[in-house]
Protein backbone atom coordinates (compact mmCIF):
# COMPACT_ATOMS: atom_id res chain seq x y z
CA UNK A 1 0.00 0.00 0.00
CA UNK A 2 3.12 2.25 -0.79
CA UNK A 3 2.58 5.47 -2.47
CA UNK A 4 3.12 4.67 -5.88
CA UNK A 5 5.15 6.75 -8.34
CA UNK A 6 3.18 10.44 -9.00
CA UNK A 7 0.61 10.31 -11.91
CA UNK A 8 0.72 12.84 -14.66
CA UNK A 9 -0.76 13.28 -17.45
CA UNK A 10 1.11 12.57 -20.64
CA UNK A 11 0.16 12.28 -24.30
CA UNK A 12 0.40 8.16 -23.99
CA UNK A 13 -0.95 7.77 -20.75
CA UNK A 14 -3.80 9.12 -22.55
CA UNK A 15 -4.07 7.56 -25.62
CA UNK A 16 -3.72 4.23 -23.26
CA UNK A 17 -6.63 6.04 -21.05
CA UNK A 18 -8.82 6.28 -24.51
CA UNK A 19 -8.04 3.53 -26.38
CA UNK A 20 -8.54 0.94 -23.10
CA UNK A 21 -11.60 2.43 -22.59
CA UNK A 22 -13.01 2.23 -26.74
CA UNK A 23 -11.96 -1.50 -26.61
CA UNK A 24 -13.66 -2.67 -23.35
CA UNK A 25 -16.80 -0.16 -23.33
CA UNK A 26 -17.35 -1.15 -27.09
CA UNK A 27 -16.04 -4.74 -27.26
CA UNK A 28 -18.48 -5.71 -24.31
CA UNK A 29 -21.29 -4.43 -25.74
CA UNK A 30 -21.06 -5.55 -29.33
CA UNK A 31 -19.84 -8.80 -27.68
CA UNK A 32 -23.09 -9.04 -25.58
CA UNK A 33 -25.43 -8.01 -28.37
CA UNK A 34 -23.98 -11.11 -30.38
CA UNK A 35 -25.02 -13.14 -27.21
CA UNK A 36 -28.63 -12.60 -27.85
CA UNK A 37 -28.54 -12.93 -31.50
CA UNK A 38 -26.74 -15.76 -31.56
CA UNK A 39 -29.20 -17.06 -28.20
CA UNK A 40 -32.56 -16.02 -30.46
CA UNK A 41 -31.34 -17.01 -33.61
CA UNK A 42 -30.04 -20.70 -32.05
CA UNK A 43 -33.73 -21.21 -30.76
CA UNK A 44 -35.01 -20.41 -33.96
CA UNK A 45 -33.15 -22.97 -35.77
CA UNK A 46 -34.06 -25.27 -33.17
CA UNK A 47 -37.58 -25.02 -34.05
CA UNK A 48 -37.02 -24.99 -37.44
CA UNK A 49 -35.58 -28.74 -36.91
CA UNK A 50 -32.13 -27.51 -37.85
CA UNK A 51 -29.52 -28.96 -35.31
CA UNK A 52 -26.37 -28.65 -37.11
CA UNK A 53 -26.32 -25.03 -37.83
CA UNK A 54 -28.73 -24.18 -34.43
CA UNK A 55 -25.74 -25.98 -32.27
CA UNK A 56 -23.05 -23.56 -34.72
CA UNK A 57 -25.06 -20.77 -33.48
CA UNK A 58 -25.07 -22.15 -29.99
CA UNK A 59 -21.35 -22.30 -29.92
CA UNK A 60 -20.76 -18.37 -31.50
CA UNK A 61 -23.25 -17.48 -28.53
CA UNK A 62 -20.67 -19.52 -26.06
CA UNK A 63 -18.06 -17.83 -27.55
CA UNK A 64 -19.79 -14.42 -27.55
CA UNK A 65 -20.29 -14.54 -23.93
CA UNK A 66 -16.50 -16.21 -22.99
CA UNK A 67 -15.69 -12.58 -24.86
CA UNK A 68 -17.76 -10.60 -22.28
CA UNK A 69 -16.77 -12.43 -19.08
CA UNK A 70 -12.89 -12.00 -20.74
CA UNK A 71 -13.15 -8.72 -20.90
CA UNK A 72 -15.05 -8.04 -17.39
CA UNK A 73 -11.65 -10.19 -15.85
CA UNK A 74 -9.10 -8.60 -17.92
CA UNK A 75 -10.22 -5.10 -16.67
CA UNK A 76 -10.55 -6.12 -13.48
CA UNK A 77 -7.29 -7.99 -13.67
CA UNK A 78 -5.43 -4.58 -14.82
CA UNK A 79 -6.89 -2.81 -11.87
CA UNK A 80 -5.67 -5.35 -9.21
CA UNK A 81 -2.56 -6.02 -10.51
CA UNK A 82 -1.56 -2.09 -10.76
CA UNK A 83 -3.49 -0.50 -8.77
CA UNK A 84 -1.77 -1.21 -5.31
CA UNK B 1 -6.11 18.45 21.83
CA UNK B 2 -4.55 18.18 18.52
CA UNK B 3 -6.08 13.99 18.68
CA UNK B 4 -9.68 15.72 18.93
CA UNK B 5 -9.61 17.51 15.85
CA UNK B 6 -8.27 15.05 13.81
CA UNK B 7 -10.65 12.61 14.78
CA UNK B 8 -13.54 15.15 13.96
CA UNK B 9 -11.98 15.30 10.34
CA UNK B 10 -11.73 11.49 10.53
CA UNK B 11 -15.60 11.61 11.74
CA UNK B 12 -15.96 15.00 8.84
CA UNK B 13 -14.29 12.94 6.04
CA UNK B 14 -16.44 9.96 6.79
CA UNK B 15 -19.68 11.98 6.28
CA UNK B 16 -18.43 13.28 3.23
CA UNK B 17 -17.83 9.61 1.86
CA UNK B 18 -21.57 8.53 3.33
CA UNK B 19 -22.96 11.52 1.32
CA UNK B 20 -20.74 10.71 -1.98
CA UNK B 21 -22.55 7.41 -1.76
CA UNK B 22 -26.13 9.10 -1.20
CA UNK B 23 -25.10 11.53 -4.10
CA UNK B 24 -23.79 9.04 -6.43
CA UNK B 25 -25.91 5.88 -6.13
CA UNK B 26 -27.43 7.09 -9.29
CA UNK B 27 -24.58 6.91 -11.23
CA UNK B 28 -24.41 3.04 -10.56
CA UNK B 29 -28.12 2.10 -10.44
CA UNK B 30 -30.52 5.23 -12.33
CA UNK B 31 -30.43 3.09 -15.45
CA UNK B 32 -31.21 -0.64 -14.38
CA UNK B 33 -34.03 1.06 -12.07
CA UNK B 34 -35.41 2.61 -15.02
CA UNK B 35 -35.62 -0.24 -17.62
CA UNK B 36 -37.06 -2.08 -14.87
CA UNK B 37 -33.95 -4.76 -14.94
CA UNK B 38 -33.64 -4.76 -10.95
CA UNK B 39 -36.60 -3.44 -8.64
CA UNK B 40 -34.91 -0.20 -6.62
CA UNK B 41 -33.47 -1.83 -3.21
CA UNK B 42 -32.05 -4.83 -5.01
CA UNK B 43 -30.57 -2.10 -7.07
CA UNK B 44 -29.44 0.03 -4.17
CA UNK B 45 -28.44 -3.00 -2.26
CA UNK B 46 -26.31 -4.42 -4.67
CA UNK B 47 -24.37 -1.36 -5.38
CA UNK B 48 -23.45 -0.93 -1.76
CA UNK B 49 -22.06 -4.44 -2.12
CA UNK B 50 -19.86 -4.25 -4.62
CA UNK B 51 -19.19 -0.09 -3.83
CA UNK B 52 -17.49 -1.62 -1.10
CA UNK B 53 -15.53 -4.07 -2.70
CA UNK B 54 -14.73 -1.87 -5.01
CA UNK B 55 -12.73 0.48 -2.47
CA UNK B 56 -10.09 -2.75 -1.60
CA UNK B 57 -9.11 -2.97 -5.40
CA UNK B 58 -7.20 -0.18 -5.95
CA UNK B 59 -5.06 2.75 -3.54
CA UNK B 60 -3.48 4.61 -6.78
CA UNK B 61 -6.36 7.57 -6.82
CA UNK B 62 -6.30 7.91 -2.74
CA UNK B 63 -2.20 8.46 -3.36
CA UNK B 64 -2.75 11.32 -5.84
CA UNK B 65 -5.45 12.92 -3.59
CA UNK B 66 -3.00 12.90 -0.95
CA UNK B 67 -0.21 14.54 -3.32
CA UNK B 68 -0.30 16.81 -5.76
CA UNK B 69 -3.09 19.15 -5.61
CA UNK B 70 -2.36 21.72 -2.91
CA UNK B 71 1.10 21.74 -0.96
CA UNK B 72 1.45 19.15 1.64
CA UNK B 73 2.58 22.20 3.97
CA UNK B 74 -0.58 23.70 3.47
CA UNK B 75 -3.04 20.92 4.31
CA UNK B 76 -3.23 21.48 7.95
CA UNK B 77 -5.75 19.04 10.00
CA UNK B 78 -8.07 22.70 9.69
CA UNK B 79 -7.81 22.92 6.10
CA UNK B 80 -9.09 19.35 5.33
CA UNK B 81 -11.60 19.86 7.88
CA UNK B 82 -13.01 23.12 5.79
CA UNK B 83 -12.39 21.66 2.57
CA UNK B 84 -14.92 18.87 3.40
CA UNK B 85 -17.89 21.06 5.12
CA UNK B 86 -16.98 23.10 1.71
CA UNK B 87 -18.05 19.73 -0.38
CA UNK B 88 -20.24 18.29 1.63
CA UNK B 89 -22.59 21.41 1.81
CA UNK B 90 -21.88 21.47 -2.38
CA UNK B 91 -23.15 18.12 -2.41
CA UNK B 92 -25.97 18.62 -0.39
CA UNK B 93 -27.06 21.61 -2.71
CA UNK B 94 -26.80 19.69 -5.71
CA UNK B 95 -28.66 17.25 -4.12
CA UNK B 96 -31.50 18.92 -3.00
CA UNK B 97 -31.88 20.40 -6.71
CA UNK B 98 -31.60 16.70 -8.43
CA UNK B 99 -28.54 17.66 -10.19
CA UNK B 100 -25.94 14.92 -10.93
CA UNK B 101 -22.70 17.02 -9.87
CA UNK B 102 -19.50 15.55 -9.36
CA UNK B 103 -18.49 14.76 -5.53
CA UNK B 104 -14.76 14.25 -6.59
CA UNK B 105 -14.68 17.97 -7.92
CA UNK B 106 -16.24 18.88 -4.71
CA UNK B 107 -13.75 17.60 -2.63
CA UNK B 108 -10.83 18.90 -4.45
CA UNK B 109 -12.64 22.04 -5.23
CA UNK B 110 -12.96 22.31 -0.94
CA UNK B 111 -9.19 21.43 -0.73
CA UNK B 112 -8.18 24.22 -2.99
CA UNK B 113 -10.88 27.38 -2.00
CA UNK B 114 -9.50 26.23 1.96
CA UNK B 115 -6.25 26.14 0.94
CA UNK B 116 -6.32 29.18 -0.72
CA UNK B 117 -7.80 31.03 2.29
CA UNK B 118 -5.59 29.52 4.91
CA UNK B 119 -2.27 30.02 3.43
CA UNK B 120 -2.67 31.83 -0.10
CA UNK B 121 -2.56 31.62 -4.06
CA UNK B 122 0.91 29.68 -3.64
CA UNK B 123 -0.68 26.97 -1.88
CA UNK B 124 -2.60 25.23 -4.63
CA UNK B 125 -0.48 23.16 -7.67
CA UNK B 126 -1.93 24.51 -10.68
CA UNK B 127 -0.09 22.36 -13.09
CA UNK B 128 -1.30 19.39 -10.81
CA UNK B 129 -4.88 20.06 -10.86
CA UNK B 130 -5.15 20.93 -14.79
CA UNK B 131 -3.41 17.24 -15.27
CA UNK B 132 -5.00 15.32 -12.63
CA UNK B 133 -8.58 17.20 -12.37
CA UNK B 134 -9.47 19.44 -15.33
CA UNK B 135 -8.29 17.63 -18.26
CA UNK B 136 -9.35 13.87 -17.51
CA UNK B 137 -13.12 16.22 -16.44
CA UNK B 138 -13.19 17.07 -19.55
CA UNK B 139 -12.02 13.41 -21.71
CA UNK B 140 -14.02 11.26 -19.48
CA UNK B 141 -17.27 12.59 -19.97
CA UNK B 142 -16.76 12.96 -23.60
CA UNK B 143 -15.12 9.52 -23.80
CA UNK B 144 -18.19 8.14 -22.55
CA UNK B 145 -20.49 9.38 -24.68
CA UNK B 146 -18.67 8.22 -27.72
CA UNK B 147 -18.32 4.79 -26.56
CA UNK B 148 -22.18 4.38 -25.68
CA UNK B 149 -22.78 6.18 -28.83
CA UNK B 150 -21.21 3.77 -31.37
CA UNK B 151 -21.63 0.80 -28.84
CA UNK B 152 -25.46 1.45 -28.94
CA UNK B 153 -25.30 1.70 -33.24
CA UNK B 154 -23.33 -1.49 -33.19
CA UNK B 155 -25.68 -3.01 -30.88
CA UNK B 156 -28.54 -2.31 -32.65
CA UNK B 157 -26.86 -3.60 -35.50
CA UNK B 158 -26.04 -6.96 -34.73
CA UNK B 159 -29.78 -7.11 -32.81
CA UNK B 160 -32.15 -4.71 -34.72
CA UNK B 161 -34.16 -7.54 -36.28
CA UNK B 162 -34.41 -10.06 -33.61
CA UNK B 163 -37.54 -10.05 -31.69
CA UNK B 164 -38.08 -7.04 -29.12
CA UNK B 165 -39.01 -8.76 -26.58
CA UNK B 166 -35.98 -11.10 -26.37
CA UNK B 167 -33.36 -8.24 -26.69
CA UNK B 168 -34.85 -6.69 -24.18
CA UNK B 169 -35.14 -9.87 -21.77
CA UNK B 170 -31.40 -10.32 -22.87
CA UNK B 171 -30.12 -6.78 -22.18
CA UNK B 172 -31.71 -6.53 -18.91
CA UNK B 173 -30.11 -9.69 -17.75
CA UNK B 174 -27.09 -7.78 -18.85
CA UNK B 175 -27.62 -4.86 -16.85
CA UNK B 176 -27.28 -6.83 -14.08
CA UNK B 177 -23.58 -7.83 -14.87
CA UNK B 178 -23.08 -4.09 -16.44
CA UNK B 179 -24.45 -2.50 -13.00
CA UNK B 180 -22.21 -4.81 -11.18
CA UNK B 181 -19.34 -3.46 -12.69
CA UNK B 182 -20.04 0.24 -12.96
CA UNK B 183 -20.87 -0.03 -8.99
CA UNK B 184 -17.96 -1.62 -8.87
CA UNK B 185 -15.58 0.72 -10.73
CA UNK B 186 -17.32 3.94 -8.79
CA UNK B 187 -15.92 2.19 -5.54
CA UNK B 188 -12.99 1.38 -6.87
CA UNK B 189 -12.45 5.67 -7.60
CA UNK B 190 -14.87 7.38 -5.53
CA UNK B 191 -14.02 5.28 -2.51
CA UNK B 192 -10.44 6.43 -2.22
CA UNK B 193 -10.94 10.22 -2.63
CA UNK B 194 -11.99 9.53 1.55
CA UNK B 195 -8.92 7.33 2.13
CA UNK B 196 -6.93 10.15 0.43
CA UNK B 197 -8.44 13.30 2.45
CA UNK B 198 -8.04 10.98 5.65
CA UNK B 199 -4.03 9.76 4.77
CA UNK B 200 -4.04 13.63 4.44
CA UNK B 201 -4.55 14.79 8.34
CA UNK B 202 -2.72 11.84 8.98
CA UNK B 203 0.34 13.47 7.43
CA UNK B 204 -0.64 17.02 9.09
CA UNK B 205 -0.89 15.65 12.23
CA UNK B 206 2.69 13.47 11.88
CA UNK B 207 0.61 9.91 11.82
CA UNK B 208 1.95 9.19 8.77
CA UNK B 209 5.32 10.33 7.41
CA UNK B 210 5.22 12.85 4.44
CA UNK B 211 8.12 11.46 2.76
CA UNK B 212 6.49 7.97 2.68
CA UNK B 213 3.00 8.73 2.52
CA UNK B 214 0.87 5.08 2.70
CA UNK B 215 -3.26 4.47 3.32
CA UNK B 216 -3.34 2.77 6.46
CA UNK B 217 -5.72 -0.68 6.67
CA UNK B 218 -8.07 0.93 8.83
CA UNK B 219 -8.80 3.81 6.52
CA UNK B 220 -9.74 1.77 3.58
CA UNK B 221 -12.18 -0.01 5.63
CA UNK B 222 -13.82 3.12 7.68
CA UNK B 223 -13.96 4.69 4.19
CA UNK B 224 -15.28 1.43 2.25
CA UNK B 225 -18.16 0.81 4.78
CA UNK B 226 -19.48 4.90 5.02
CA UNK B 227 -19.51 4.32 0.92
CA UNK B 228 -21.49 1.59 1.10
CA UNK B 229 -23.76 3.15 4.15
CA UNK B 230 -24.25 6.00 1.95
CA UNK B 231 -25.27 4.15 -1.21
CA UNK B 232 -27.64 1.91 0.55
CA UNK B 233 -29.10 5.35 1.90
CA UNK B 234 -30.16 5.77 -1.48
CA UNK B 235 -30.51 9.12 -3.41
CA UNK B 236 -34.12 8.82 -5.09
CA UNK B 237 -33.37 12.72 -6.98
CA UNK B 238 -30.44 11.87 -8.55
CA UNK B 239 -31.57 8.26 -9.61
CA UNK B 240 -34.66 10.02 -11.22
CA UNK B 241 -32.69 12.95 -13.46
CA UNK B 242 -30.04 10.33 -14.22
CA UNK B 243 -32.52 7.53 -15.12
CA UNK B 244 -35.51 9.11 -16.61
CA UNK B 245 -35.35 12.86 -17.18
CA UNK B 246 -32.32 12.70 -19.18
CA UNK B 247 -33.52 10.81 -21.87
CA UNK B 248 -36.15 7.60 -21.63
CA UNK B 249 -33.86 4.75 -22.05
CA UNK B 250 -34.59 1.04 -23.23
CA UNK B 251 -32.17 -1.60 -21.89
CA UNK B 252 -30.07 -1.78 -24.28
CA UNK B 253 -29.16 1.77 -24.63
CA UNK B 254 -28.82 1.59 -20.15
CA UNK B 255 -26.83 -1.55 -20.82
CA UNK B 256 -24.79 0.50 -23.22
CA UNK B 257 -24.72 3.55 -20.84
CA UNK B 258 -23.37 1.73 -18.22
CA UNK B 259 -20.96 -0.54 -19.78
CA UNK B 260 -19.24 2.63 -20.92
CA UNK B 261 -19.28 4.41 -18.06
CA UNK B 262 -17.79 1.01 -16.21
CA UNK B 263 -14.87 0.83 -18.84
CA UNK B 264 -14.21 4.47 -18.49
CA UNK B 265 -13.89 4.24 -14.93
CA UNK B 266 -11.68 1.30 -14.64
CA UNK B 267 -9.38 2.76 -17.63
CA UNK B 268 -8.87 6.02 -16.10
CA UNK B 269 -8.93 4.36 -12.32
CA UNK B 270 -5.85 2.74 -13.65
CA UNK B 271 -3.65 5.43 -14.41
CA UNK B 272 -4.64 7.01 -11.10
CA UNK B 273 -7.03 9.58 -12.37
CA UNK B 274 -9.54 10.82 -9.64
CA UNK B 275 -12.27 11.26 -12.38
CA UNK B 276 -15.76 11.91 -11.91
CA UNK B 277 -18.13 9.11 -12.05
CA UNK B 278 -20.82 11.18 -12.22
CA UNK B 279 -19.88 13.28 -15.59
CA UNK B 280 -18.67 9.43 -16.88
CA UNK B 281 -21.99 8.04 -16.44
CA UNK B 282 -23.72 11.27 -17.68
CA UNK B 283 -21.90 10.95 -20.09
CA UNK B 284 -22.66 7.82 -21.62
CA UNK B 285 -26.12 8.29 -20.49
CA UNK B 286 -26.52 11.30 -23.38
CA UNK B 287 -24.35 9.08 -25.47
CA UNK B 288 -26.79 6.51 -25.86
CA UNK B 289 -29.78 8.27 -26.01
CA UNK B 290 -28.46 10.66 -28.66
CA UNK B 291 -27.52 7.33 -30.86
CA UNK B 292 -30.86 6.53 -31.24
CA UNK B 293 -32.37 9.75 -32.20
CA UNK B 294 -30.90 13.76 -31.25
CA UNK B 295 -34.09 14.52 -29.99
CA UNK B 296 -34.08 11.89 -27.77
CA UNK B 297 -32.10 13.45 -25.42
CA UNK B 298 -34.10 16.37 -23.34
CA UNK B 299 -30.82 18.64 -23.74
CA UNK B 300 -32.05 21.75 -21.40
CA UNK B 301 -31.42 18.83 -18.92
CA UNK B 302 -28.17 17.96 -19.80
CA UNK B 303 -27.21 21.56 -20.34
CA UNK B 304 -28.52 22.10 -16.44
CA UNK B 305 -26.00 19.47 -15.57
CA UNK B 306 -22.97 20.47 -17.70
CA UNK B 307 -23.60 24.58 -15.61
CA UNK B 308 -23.87 22.23 -12.76
CA UNK B 309 -20.26 20.30 -13.65
CA UNK B 310 -18.97 23.46 -14.41
CA UNK B 311 -19.84 25.28 -10.83
CA UNK B 312 -18.92 22.86 -8.78
CA UNK B 313 -15.00 23.62 -8.33
CA UNK B 314 -15.50 26.80 -8.04
CA UNK B 315 -18.68 26.65 -5.52
CA UNK B 316 -17.23 24.09 -3.50
CA UNK B 317 -14.05 26.06 -3.03
CA UNK B 318 -15.78 28.86 -1.68
CA UNK B 319 -17.85 27.20 0.39
CA UNK B 320 -14.54 25.55 1.59
CA UNK B 321 -13.20 29.41 1.55
CA UNK B 322 -15.98 30.65 3.76
CA UNK B 323 -15.61 27.40 6.48
CA UNK B 324 -12.68 28.24 7.28
CA UNK B 325 -13.10 31.83 7.88
CA UNK B 326 -15.97 30.89 9.77
CA UNK B 327 -13.75 28.43 11.98
CA UNK B 328 -11.75 31.29 12.49
CA UNK B 329 -14.85 33.58 13.40
CA UNK B 330 -16.06 31.21 16.02
CA UNK B 331 -12.65 31.10 17.83
CA UNK B 332 -9.88 29.25 15.51
CA UNK B 333 -7.53 26.74 16.73
CA UNK B 334 -10.02 24.02 18.25
CA UNK B 335 -12.82 25.55 19.32
CA UNK B 336 -13.82 26.89 15.87
CA UNK B 337 -13.20 23.89 13.64
CA UNK B 338 -15.63 21.82 17.16
CA UNK B 339 -18.10 24.63 16.86
CA UNK B 340 -18.76 24.34 13.31
CA UNK B 341 -18.79 20.63 13.63
CA UNK B 342 -21.02 20.73 15.96
CA UNK B 343 -23.37 23.44 14.25
CA UNK B 344 -22.89 21.60 10.57
CA UNK B 345 -24.17 17.90 12.04
CA UNK B 346 -26.82 19.59 14.22
CA UNK B 347 -27.86 20.48 10.90
CA UNK B 348 -27.08 17.67 8.52
CA UNK B 349 -29.10 15.21 11.10
CA UNK B 350 -32.26 17.61 11.14
CA UNK B 351 -32.16 17.63 7.31
CA UNK B 352 -31.87 13.80 6.56
CA UNK B 353 -33.81 12.68 9.14
CA UNK B 354 -36.59 14.92 7.92
CA UNK B 355 -36.06 14.29 4.03
CA UNK B 356 -35.23 10.38 4.60
CA UNK B 357 -39.17 10.29 5.82
CA UNK B 358 -40.26 12.23 3.07
CA UNK B 359 -38.49 10.80 0.15
CA UNK B 360 -37.43 7.44 0.89
CA UNK B 361 -36.43 4.66 -1.77
CA UNK B 362 -39.71 2.98 -2.66
CA UNK B 363 -40.28 -0.57 -2.20
CA UNK B 364 -41.38 -0.93 -5.28
CA UNK B 365 -41.13 0.54 -8.62
CA UNK B 366 -43.36 4.29 -9.06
Amino acid sequence: MTVVAATSLSAHTLLNVVSSALVAGIGITVAFSALIYCADRAAELHRARRAAAAWAMTASGVLALAACLGLVVYGLVLVLAKGK
Amino acid sequence: MKEVLLVVVIVTALGFDFTNGFHDTANAVATSISTRAMPPRVAVAFSASLNFVGAFISLKVATTIASGIVATQATTTSVVFAALIGAIAWNLVTWRLGLPSSSSHALIGGLVGAAWAAVGAGAIQAGGILDKVIIPAIISPVLAFVVAWTSIVLAYRVVGRRRPGVVARGFKAGQVLSSGLLSLSHGTNDGQKTMGVITLALVAEGAIPSTHIYVPTWVIVASASAMAFGTYAGGWRIIKTTGTRIVKMDPSQGFAAQSAGAAAILAVSHYGFPISTTHVINGGVMGAGAAKRLSAVRWGVAANIVVAWMLTLPAAAAAAAAAWGLTRVLGGGLTGPLMLFAIASLLLFTGFARRARAHAVPVTQS
